[in-house]
């Protein structure tokens, strides 16, 4: 892994939490900050389906199509769709960390509150669960 | 039907809704994994049938 992919991660990894805060607090997140990762997500996978790494991108492209249903069935915001496909283009690892994070925050809130339809803030906990694999990336650097 | 989904996409874009459902998540996740984990299983046998009607071609 290069510093400059590091650098990246931690740039995201600050964006995220700003996006967390604001989805802790209101339930909602800007679309200023949303889009442009949306948008920045699927830029870098058109350009790796274009260029190389086929079947890392085809992996994340099942993903996506299965987070699009879901979330156009409403089993999702809006706001966690467009995080969630920015972070599968722009680091993938971070978007599979983020999904298992969620879910398992999903079952720990229905055992806690005893309520399956029970909601929370998802972009808060992408935003640990980011904040987690860059914290693994930076020590495997640091000690290998 | 193409204006249907056109809307439906320009909804899921412009919504700021950052709310996620437990049981939902969850399901999510265990259809993620199982997918994965059929890739795992099967995902090389796929590569090579593609391969080989890629070079059929």
């Amino acid at each position: 892994m290069l510093w400059s992919d590091v650098l990246i991660h931690f740039a995201l990894v600050i964006i995220l939490t700003w996006m967390g805060i604001q989805d802790r607090r209101t339930r909602e997140v800007s679309n200023v900050l949303t889009i442009p990762m949306l948008a920045g997500g699927v830029v870098v996978m058109i350009i790796q389906l274009i260029a190389r790494d086929h079947l890392a991108v085809v992996g994340s492209i099942l993903i996506i199509a299965v987070l699009t249903f879901a979330a156009l069935r409403g089993w999702m915001g809006g706001a966690d769709w467009k995080v969630l496909v920015g972070l599968f283009g722009l680091w993938p690892l971070a978007g599979f960390v983020s999904l298992a994070g969620a879910g398992l925050f999903g079952a720990g809130a229905i055992l806690w509150t005893r309520d399956r339809h029970v909601s929370f803030p998802a972009i808060y906990v992408f935003a640990v669960a980011s904040l987690l694999t860059f914290s693994a990336e930076v020590s495997i650097i640091a000690f290998s | 039907m193409f204006n249907s989904v056109f809307k439906a996409f320009k909804k899921l874009i412009l919504s700021k809704r950052g709310d996620d459902y437990g049981e939902k998540a969850v399901i999510l996740v265990l259809v993620v994994l199982a997918g994965v984990g059929a890739f795992a299983m099967f995902g090389g046998k796929v590569v090579e049938l593609i391969t080989s009607a890629a070079s059929g071609i």
